[in-house]
């Protein structure tokens, strides 16, 4: 038992690095964990458990403190936690994630039955509607979209980058492809940025979170672990279409929420569909046999992690908001940006690294053309609509 | 409904130390070990094996078989019952929870119970 708490412990501890190191997604931290060469057993799944969870809250921090554009031009058009970061708000933005993220782990915890047996009874009908909901996300992404066209585009090669690449033998497709649609944008624009600091930040105390919200949150992080494709942020999108007029502090409350809701999850669907809807599932499944008993304690380690998580992002989020405003991002992104590029061609080869630089050219295009970057998520959602269709390419 | 985010250090230790009691509950007394880690000085020690079965012969209601994950292990499971019988099957792959045991200077696992994986 000591040596599972304490695989549980490092887990959070690595969790907490690779969520406040910029630009490391949490399919990446779960990737180079099943190639360490670590000997594969429960308490290591325990670590991926609890490593991915506390990633899910860290991330937050970064997320919000980095990335945004100076505080004149599209002040309207950012996202809602860069906004707040510019009315020196980050903290509460900060904060509005924990708080989603804790309501989706208790919320998630009781509605875990409810989804189980939906998935347990109706599984056998999803490959049936999965390409109508994936088609229809995707279309309401493009149609939500102000630059349609462009979104067009931008959606349509997405999703053929992501047909060639998985199926196209080389190693790690998926592993190469948030590398090059997310992480090394985000490096790159940090990199270049003029911008060395933040604004300054205030510590505002008698913040009310909506539980409505948190529940919306772990509602939709259910739907999210039935269909694949559909990542977090397409969800968010989809819960803020249906609500109009969703403050920032209520959708920080929900992406907060299906970032770590849709790990809880996809643990149970691990167990009763046999599918991985999250990197951290894909470990699991490598590391673990999937029974009934191991799915129970890694459900009861992303409970514990999730609380842990809570309390470590909420104690460190003031003293690393003072600490982002002195440090200089640019050369942070560029170290990362490097050792991400030397992972990529370790483990997929001069192959993988060409093919996430094409990625990564089209995502600039989606950034310079203001088309959200959540439609790059067809480059999932096009293989997995393919292989429930039958076409094999 | 509103929650105060000032009281959000206090839900996260609450869930924080349920999760954890609930993890102390759960956690197998067995420790999971992959059959090439096994060696002569886990003798006597209640391990959880994965593996495929292997070269299965049933002789006088005792199972015999190899348990295969990388390296090969063989085991016997003394007596099981018809339930866990019909589980005993070529290459279908199992968790085995077993105690080490040395006969004839050989490592050998003696089962207590299989769990089939899906």
């Amino acid at each position: 038992m000591i040596e599972e708490f304490s695989w549980l412990l490092l887990g959070v501890a690595a969790g907490t690095f690779t969520g406040l190191a910029p630009g490391i997604h949490a399919n990446t931290i779960a990737f180079i964990a099943m190639v360490s060469p670590v000997e594969k057993n429960l308490g290591f799944a325990i670590f991926v458990v609890s490593m991915s969870i506390t990633h899910s809250f860290m991330d937050a921090i970064p997320n919000i403190l980095l990335g945004a554009p100076s505080s004149g031009e599209m002040f309207l058009s950012i996202l809602p936690g860069h906004r707040m970061l510019l009315q020196g708000r980050a903290l509460e933005a900060i904060r509005f994630t924990v708080f989603g993220g804790l309501a989706a782990g208790i919320f998630g915890i009781a509605l875990l039955p409810i989804f189980y047996s939906f998935a347990e009874n109706y599984g056998n009908i999803l490959p049936v509607i999965i390409p109508a909901v994936l088609a229809g996300t995707l279309l309401l992404m493009v149609l939500s979209e102000k630059n349609k066209l462009m979104a067009l585009a931008v959606t349509a090669l997405a999703g053929i980058i992501g047909v060639f690449v998985l199926g196209s033998g080389i190693k790690n497709g998926i592993f190469v492809l948030v590398m090059g649609f997310y992480a090394f944008p985000s490096l790159l624009v940090q990199a270049l940025s003029k911008e060395k600091g933040i604004p300054a930040q205030e510590k505002k105390p008698g913040e009310k979170g909506s539980v409505f919200h948190g529940l919306v949150s772990a509602v939709a992080s259910g739907i999210v672990s039935v269909f694949p494709g559909i990542g977090p942020s397409a969800a968010a999108f989809v819960v803020k279409t249906f609500t109009k007029k969703m403050k920032e502090t209520e959708y920080l409350t929900i992406i907060g929420g299906i970032n770590t809701g849709n790990l809880l999850f996809s643990i149970a669907m691990l167990y009763s569909l046999g599918k991985t809807r999250t990197g951290m599932a894909v470990a699991l499944k490598d590391i673990s046999p999937i029974s009934f008993e191991s799915t129970a304690v890694f459900l009861a380690a992303a409970v514990a992690s999730i609380g842990i998580a809570a309390l470590l992002t909420e104690m460190i989020a003031w003293e690393s908001v003072k600490f982002m405003e002195k440090i200089d991002y640019g050369k942070v992104s560029l170290i990362v940006m490097g050792f991400l590029a030397l992972l990529l061609t370790l483990f997929s080869g001069i192959e993988g690294l060409a093919a996430a630089a094409i990625a990564s050219l089209l995502a600039g295009a989606a950034l310079a053309s203001k088309v959200k970057r959540s439609t790059l998520m067809a480059f999932l959602i096009f293989p997995a609509m393919f292989y429930y269709i039958g076409i094999t390419v | 409904m509103e929650f105060g985010l000032e009281n959000l250090k206090y839900v996260s230790l609450t869930l924080a130390v349920a999760g954890l009691l609930a993890l102390a509950f759960l956690l197998p007394e067995e420790k999971s070990v992959q059959a090439g880690a096994i060696t002569a000085e886990m003798s006597g020690e209640k391990i959880l094996v994965t593996g495929t079965i292997k070269n299965l012969e049933i002789r006088k209601g005792n199972a015999f078989f190899t348990l295969e994950n990388g390296a090969t292990v063989k085991t016997v499971y003394f007596s099981p019952s018809i339930e866990q019988l019909s589980l005993l099957r070529n290459g279908s792959t199992v968790v085995v929870k077993a105690e080490v045991s040395l006969y004839r200077q050989e490592t050998e696992l003696i089962a207590s119970e299989v769990r089939e994986i899906d």
